[in-house]
């Protein structure tokens, strides 16, 4: 038996689970089992290892593992220890996204990575798009705007430079970030605008219905790409790369339990300038179920068997390379225009 | 000290902003309002302010309800085409109920149209140019001195009802020059602080359609802001109940614009020019309205009472003065720098009173003769 078994609580939140099964089987102890209806329910805690793969891969923030303590606790004080859950608005409904969506698996690194940072939820601005990805800020406990397709950058711009105390995350998908706002992705960028852009990339319009996007990969399939996708895709990294972005990262959902998730999504909001962390996610329902599978554990796992970390092999042609891919030090915008305030316009006036 | 200077249309605009407490301006270059970005770009830096040139409209005006949202005063400024690109935010600035001004110095359209000459083609567009209904409100000033002082007013009645302005200029008073004194300081409307905020915090509860605090990020109370349709915590809902009561502050909104702003300064919202015993009356806005009143003045000389009502603020439209004159006059004529826009509104309120249309859209402003012609020759 594993010395780390017996001491572990896992409580299953009823209300928010969407029965998608990634936690019933990406659990390595087996400790969960399906109800009739689809749903996850703890079967054998005392098996757990606390590994967290299930709680971080949980869409819906539905999972709670804690270690015990000296008293026992109900699953309801279980549940309000989950750090993720403090960072959800109080009135906030379960989430809108698909059973087993990736988005919600990115929100919860996002909002693990301001915890680990200790950034106060005050001074944290989330600003999104429209799209699936664009619902994410309604449900954040942050100052949160949910603005018009693609423009989310364009009005981060204007909180950043108005008030560059405030924190911006802007959160994207991917048809929002680089099809109707690429020209704000390039010039933010370009500006080294000090936001931390988050891209969700599943690689298909989910919102309307599983349409193409620039980031499809060619020869795969969306309702408006039915005989497979022409045209190639956008390589989202060597965009904000090559229009001059202080730091680039790719990841995966799949990695989402793995410290580095968190890590690298923190050093993103930490760093000056522009910074980059796309995000590859699986969306069952549309991306999933026309080109690969439709069950959402099989696409993580799909995610994990075709990328690699930079500096290793890819297994396969097309395979996405993962990590921190570029990192400069070039000022942020808001020292740049600062010290031309001092330098050019003060100086000039004395 | 104030002082007098000989200044343009765009810079008036650009100074009176300053004055009103704009503290952001994200504009994009386009003929005939690019020097207002210019003055902006050289004027802002030097009072603790922010300029930034954006990489279209879409996003200057996105960046401009960013920086309000943010807690600094924030103005655009663009042309016809550039207008038609901003309609979206246009219509998020509305559901944000955010305050922002938007300046639109009208060029000849449609498309690119005529970028030097101007035009009155987009009164319409002003009034309902973004998608869903919506209330809108412009001020359109006829000079120099009106163009500062209505750029002050825009801001400050966009702070006072929390959405868009707009400032409907056109190419003629853009460019042209006239002396003029700034003051050195203008009066402001600074939205009242919130005190106390409820948990969790409502950014549109009932009572702050108007005159109400403008909540900002950064400040401690955590809310959301969304352009779909919301509940008073910001929330999007699809609940009958909730999307009504949203949509019913929009028109409350206008009310209060109305019965507290509006009705209360009558020499804000229209001028009346020799109206008290007027036979016909010419109804014209901005530099079109300057035309009109040397025609009113050529058709006096000839005998013929003619008056001019000249709206300020054209949306909303001053109802007001035209029902007092209905049925009291024997015509009216509504003179344009375009097809034929603002007589729609004229014909809708007049119901006894023949209403004729007078309009130039060859990217010349009209002669003073085209009107008293119009007039003679209907009159006959």
């Amino acid at each position: 038996m594993n010395p780390r078994q017996g001491k572990f609580r896992v409580v299953v939140d009823e209300e928010r689970c969407k029965a998608c099964g990634i936690c019933i089987k990406a659990c390595p102890k087996n400790v969960f089992d399906q109800r009739e209806d689809g749903l996850a329910v703890v079967a054998r805690e005392e098996d757990c290892i606390g590994c967290h793969i299930c709680d971080r891969l949980c869409p819906d923030f539905a999972i709670t593992v804690v270690e015990k303590g000296d008293k026992p606790l109900s699953d309801e004080e279980v549940t309000k220890l989950n750090i993720a859950r403090n960072y959800v608005r109080s009135y906030v409904p379960r989430f809108v996204w698909c059973p087993g969506c990736g988005i919600g698996i990115v929100f919860q690194g996002i909002v693990r990575a301001v915890h680990q940072l200790g950034i106060p939820k005050d001074k944290i601005v989330m600003v999104s798009g429209i799209g699936c990805t664009g619902r994410m800020p309604g449900y954040a406990d942050f100052n949160t705007l949910h603005t018009t397709h693609g423009r989310a950058l364009a009005f981060a711009t204007g909180i950043k430079l108005a008030n560059p105390e405030l924190h911006v995350i802007v959160v994207m998908g991917d048809g929002d970030s680089v099809a109707i706002g690429g020209n704000h992705f390039i010039h933010a960028a370009r500006r080294n605008l000090d936001v931390t852009a988050v891209v969700i990339n599943n690689g298909i319009y989910g919102m309307t219905g599983g349409q193409v996007a620039p980031t499809t990969p060619t020869g795969r399939r969306a309702t408006t790409a039915p005989y497979g996708n022409p045209e190639p895709p956008f390589d989202i990294c060597k965009l904000a790369e090559g229009a001059g972005a202080n730091f680039v990262a790719r990841l995966s959902t799949h990695q989402a339990y793995m410290p580095i998730f968190t890590k690298i999504i923190a050093k993103a909001i930490q760093k000056e300038g522009f910074s980059l962390v796309e995000v590859l996610s699986q969306c069952p329902t549309y991306y999933g179920r026309f080109n690969i599978v439709e069950d959402p554990y099989k696409m993580l796992q799909w995610l994990k068997e075709h990328t690699y970390m930079k500096g290793r092999k890819p297994k396969h042609e097309g395979d996405f390379v993962l990590g921190v891919l570029y990192e400069s030090d070039r000022e942020g915008l808001v020292k740049v225009l600062n010290r031309w305030r001092e330098e050019k316009i003060n100086a000039s006036a004395k | 000290m104030s002082r007098l200077d000989l200044i343009q249309g765009n810079e008036a605009c650009a100074l009176g902003a300053i004055k009103a407490g704009v503290r952001f301006f994200a504009g994009y270059p386009i003929t005939p309002s690019s020097e207002i970005a210019e003055i902006m770009a050289r004027e802002l830096p030097k009072c603790d302010g922010i300029f930034i040139q954006m990489e279209d409209e879409m996003g200057s005006l996105a960046a401009a309800i960013g920086a309000r949202l943010a807690g600094k005063k924030a103005m655009t400024a663009t042309s016809g085409p550039g207008f038609s690109l901003m309609q979206e935010h246009i219509g998020f600035a509305v559901m944000a109920e955010t305050p922002v001004v938007v300046v639109n110095v009208m060029r000849g359209g449609p498309s690119t149209g005529l970028p030097t000459m101007p035009s009155q083609g987009d009164i319409m567009q002003a009034r309902w140019g973004t998608h869903g209904d919506h209330p809108a409100i412009a001020f359109a000033p006829k000079d120099i001195n009106e163009t500062f002082w209505f750029t002050v007013e825009a801001v400050n009645t966009s702070e006072k009802m929390r959405m868009p302005v707009f400032v409907l200029m056109d190419e003629v008073l853009s460019h042209m020059r006239e002396p003029m004194e700034i003051p050195d300081q203008v009066q402001t409307w600074e939205a009242p602080p919130i005190e106390n905020p409820e948990s969790p915090f409502l950014p549109f509860k009932e009572g702050t359609e108007a005159f109400a605090p403008v909540p900002i990020f950064g400040q401690g109370y955590r809310f959301h802001i969304t352009g779909l349709t919301h509940r008073p915590d910001g929330f999007p809902t699809n609940d009958p109940n909730e999307i009504e009561r949203k949509m019913l502050r929009f028109i409350k909104k206008m009310e209060i614009l109305q019965s507290e702003i509006l009705d209360k300064n009558p020499d804000m919202h229209y001028e009346k020019v020799e109206l008290e015993d007027a036979d016909v009356v010419i109804v014209a806005i901005g530099s079109v309205a300057r035309v009109a009143q040397a025609a009113v003045e050529d058709l006096r000389s000839q005998d013929i009472k003619a008056g001019l009502l000249r709206p300020k603020v054209v949306w909303p439209f001053p109802e007001k003065p035209l029902k007092e004159i209905d049925g009291n006059v024997q015509a009216v004529f509504v003179a344009e720098m375009n097809q034929g826009q603002m007589v729609y509104e004229v014909e809708r309120i007049l119901k006894k009173t023949p209403v004729h249309k007078i309009n130039q859209f060859n990217g010349m402003l009209m002669f003073p003769s085209k009107i008293v012609e119009a007039v003679k020759s209907t009159l006959r």
